[in-house]
């Protein structure tokens, strides 16, 4: 795959800064927004290969944008993160279909190597299509 | 697509409350679905030894091994079975885990069984569009290898069920 665009949506500016300089680091192209609205407008104008969103976010909840984008983008690799993990919500994340429910705080050479597992999963899957 | 006509279909299901065990298994036969019953995670290891099954219904009660080291072994299954997984008591690391291994579904108890007839035929479909992902990707050679995980996101993206299992 060519450099990925990985969406990076959250409320919290540190968060979004951390990712963006990590990921950035790691050689892949970083989108950033602060909350689902927001995200959806970008995605709408660019090519997103995969979404990272939290959940809990004013506007937009990061459910919610989830649910908006698989309408639209049944293929997009979605994976929410969370200060505040639950049962129902890790539940609706599985049917839903999203791709991983990260709970924070998270080690983030770790959400690295699931975002990378991720993104070439999805190669494979296309690959076979 | 291969078809998933009910009456096609072989189920597993475990539950060691056998209220719930005997109405599931007059249900989902009423439905057309060639029903087994496992008691013990012994009995449904060595269920699926001896039979194909397109879905798994079990509840995490009978797991008397760690639900992961339960869900490892049925997700390595030829057939990639669609699995469900019911729960009276869920903790949400054992949600978390069966969602990182690819389960169809985590039902909570007490739950609707029109919704649970939805998400049986649900994993039905999963398992098939994914022995069709095994398929091509052992057609096209490579050689690698795919793990359950990669196995369970190519379910999830084949099936196209952008949609919710279950609509809330």
């Amino acid at each position: 795959m060519e450099r990925p665009t990985i969406l990076v949506v959250d409320d919290e500016l540190l968060i979004r800064d951390l990712l963006y300089d990590f990921f950035s680091g790691q050689g892949w192209n970083i989108a950033v927004a602060e909350d689902g609205e927001k995200a959806l407008d970008l995605v709408r104008t660019r090519q997103i290969d995969l979404v990272l969103t939290d959940l809990k976010m004013p506007n937009m909840d990061g459910m919610t944008l989830s649910t908006e984008l698989k309408g639209n983008h049944p293929d997009m690799p979605i994976m929410v993160m969370t200060a505040y993990p639950s049962v129902d919500s890790a539940v609706q994340a599985l049917r839903l279909k999203l791709d991983d429910y990260i709970v924070k705080p998270f080690n983030i050479n770790q959400l690295y190597k699931t975002v990378e597992k991720t993104l070439k999963d999805k190669t494979k899957q296309q690959d076979a299509s | 697509m291969t078809s998933t006509n009910s009456d096609m279909l072989r189920l597993l299901l475990a539950d060691q409350d056998h209220d719930v065990r005997d109405q599931l298994e007059e249900f989902l036969s009423d439905l057309g679905y060639a029903v087994d019953v496992a008691h013990t995670t012994g009995e449904l290891f060595t269920m699926t030894e001896k039979n194909v099954y397109r879905v798994i219904v079990f509840d995490s009660n009978v797991a008397d091994q760690p639900l992961d080291t339960v869900l490892r072994q049925l997700t390595a299954l030829p057939t990639i079975p669609g699995i469900i997984v019911m729960s009276g008591n869920p903790k949400l690391q054992s949600v978390l885990g069966a969602f990182r291994k690819g389960v169809v579904d985590y039902v909570i108890k007490p739950f609707d069984i029109g919704e649970l007839q939805q998400t049986v035929r649900s994993a039905a479909q999963v398992s098939f569009l994914v022995s069709e992902f095994m398929a091509e990707h052992e057609r096209m050679g490579d050689g690698s290898t795919l793990d359950a995980r990669t196995v369970s996101v190519a379910g999830r993206v084949a099936s196209g069920l952008g949609q919710p299992t279950v609509s809330r």
